[in-house]
């Protein structure tokens, strides 16, 4: 495989692995925008990285955050992402589990913010078909346009969570701090007033095929772990055997390729969002 | 007290719900975190099955780790049409066969859709090749049982050899094999889909013919 040479791509951090699942002085390889990699954990517990296949180059940076192991192949000019709840107790964390899915990573991430497929991918947890009208919601661009958001959002749910007892109108916002990141903050169903998070991690492998890093902060003391991972593996499941005939693979971001509606608003800023940062790789420019 | 060790994103315990939901048994889930928390390989998991595999059904005294034993054990146990699991000779004869099928041969699906969905790879050439030839055997017999009113794997009527055999090819494409040139196998989706009682799990729609 090939490293890309698209430098707003290789300078993002991504994550790579889950810390808890590489043992001590054991060594794992992957892939991350066409370069393998050697993730290596030492006696100490330590991480290293290195090119599998470029041994006389600088190894690439490396980083442990939120339990991830993360990588960097270029210069990012800010640090990974900023989340505030990891800080924060009260809610429990939850590795989700890495899933695989042969589709761009933007392909994923967009799906993730779309609320117009609950009622048809996510029927009779986060959405209905008696209820599939979606609410109006604002897209902003936040921190001098590093950051896109879509706020506002509701949508009725008759199962929102593992803890969700029945239908509700749950309101959440999405947050997008790098073409690879999702994050939702949604309404608990436990702790009124306070927010679940979950958050996707992508990995791009190549530019049409990625693995989902994902974890859960969520107020729920009444679900064991493997209930609540049930749930959210039904959700993800439903999301990939939808994304796996998404056509072409790589994100179209040129306006001739879409006739959207109202509520793709957060799909078409996402484009226009990733059309204007210059990112060449899992999209698709072409403008027909 | 019927207990299920379950797992959502498991075609074989699929094949146990589906069942449980058709004949109209209710039971206690036992969710296991199979992804990422490997918990049916731990010592305490061997303890109630040492084969290290889900699905495992208690009901009662009895535990059955073996997921054709436990389609077996529901259809002899809780149907009473008798239609699940025929007595004829012909019929058992078919059903004994693809339920042998879906545990072997199609057990590469269900190896190359979970190997997929846990980002430990896409399918190999060779893979691909053999997985399309059991297909095709599927396909033939269907094409087949189409020209000769056999609407079903063991006859007329539907058996737990089509349970057995629907959760692998159904969820085939989330493996990466893709179903394209299987139209006989497509119609006898739909009318599994079109059972009474019928349910979904991840990677497989209903049939909407009634909603939209």
């Amino acid at each position: 495989m090939t490293r890309t040479n698209d430098q707003v791509a290789l300078d993002e951090w991504y994550a790579v692995a889950f810390t808890a699942e590489i043992p001590k002085g054991s060594s794992e390889t992957t892939t991350l925008l066409g370069q393998n990699l050697t993730i290596h954990r030492g006696w100490d517990g330590a991480f290293q990285c290195a090119l599998s296949d470029g041994a006389s180059e600088t190894p690439p940076l490396l980083k442990e955050r939120y339990g991830f192991v993360w990588v960097s192949l270029g210069r990012p000019s800010h640090d990974i992402v900023a989340i505030a709840e990891f800080e924060q107790s009260g809610r429990r964390f939850i590795h989700r589990g890495r899933i695989g899915v042969p589709s761009s990573g933007q392909r994923v991430i967009e799906n993730f913010f779309d609320l117009s497929h609950f009622s048809f991918v996510h029927t009779g947890t986060l959405g209905g078909y008696d209820s599939a009208e979606v609410p109006k919601y604002s897209v902003e661009y936040r921190e001098n346009d590093r950051e896109l958001w879509a706020v506002g959002c509701s949508f009725v749910q008759p199962k929102a969570s593992a803890a969700a007892g029945g239908a509700s109108t749950i309101y959440y916002d999405y947050r997008i701090p790098s073409p690879f990141i999702s994050i939702i903050y949604k309404d608990s169903l436990v702790k009124v007033g306070k927010k679940d998070l979950i958050g996707l991690f992508v990995q791009p492998h190549d530019e049409e095929s990625c693995t989902v890093h994902s974890f859960a902060l969520v107020h729920d003391e009444q679900n064991s772990p493997a209930h609540i991972l049930h749930f959210y593996h039904e959700i993800f499941a439903q999301d990939r055997s939808i994304l796996l005939h998404q056509r072409p693979k790589r994100l179209p971001v040129h306006p001739r390729r879409e006739i959207p509606t109202i509520s793709d608003a957060s799909s078409i800023a996402y484009r226009r969002w990733l059309d204007r940062s210059g990112l060449q790789f899992g999209l698709d420019r072409t403008s027909n | 007290m019927i207990r299920l060790y379950d797992y959502i994103l498991s075609a074989d315990c699929y094949k146990v719900r589906l069942l449980c939901a058709l004949l109209g048994v209710n039971y206690a889930p036992v969710k296991v975190n199979v992804h990422p928390g490997r918990e049916h390989l731990s010592p305490d998991f061997v303890r109630i099955n040492p084969r290290q595999s889900i699905p495992v059904l208690e009901d009662g005294e009895r535990r059955i780790c073996d997921t054709n034993a436990i389609l077996i054990h529901l259809a002899r146990r809780y149907d009473q049409s008798g239609r699940w699991l025929p007595k004829d000779d012909t019929s058992l004869d078919h059903v004994m066969e693809w339920l042998g099928f879906a545990a072997k041969e199609l057990d590469l699906l269900q190896t190359l859709r979970m190997r997929s969905i846990t980002a430990g790879g896409e399918p190999s050439p060779q893979e691909l090749e053999t997985a399309h030839a059991y297909l095709t055997i599927i396909e033939d017999y269907l094409a087949e049982g189409e020209l000769t009113a056999r609407p079903w794997l063991a006859g007329q009527t539907p058996t737990i050899a089509d349970i057995a055999v629907f959760p692998p090819a159904a969820l085939a494409a989330d493996g990466g094999v893709a179903l394209d040139r299987y139209p006989a196998l497509w119609r006898w989706l739909d009318r599994v889909k079109r059972l009474d009682g019928f349910i979904v799990m991840p990677g497989v729609f209903p049939n909407l013919a009634a909603v939209v």
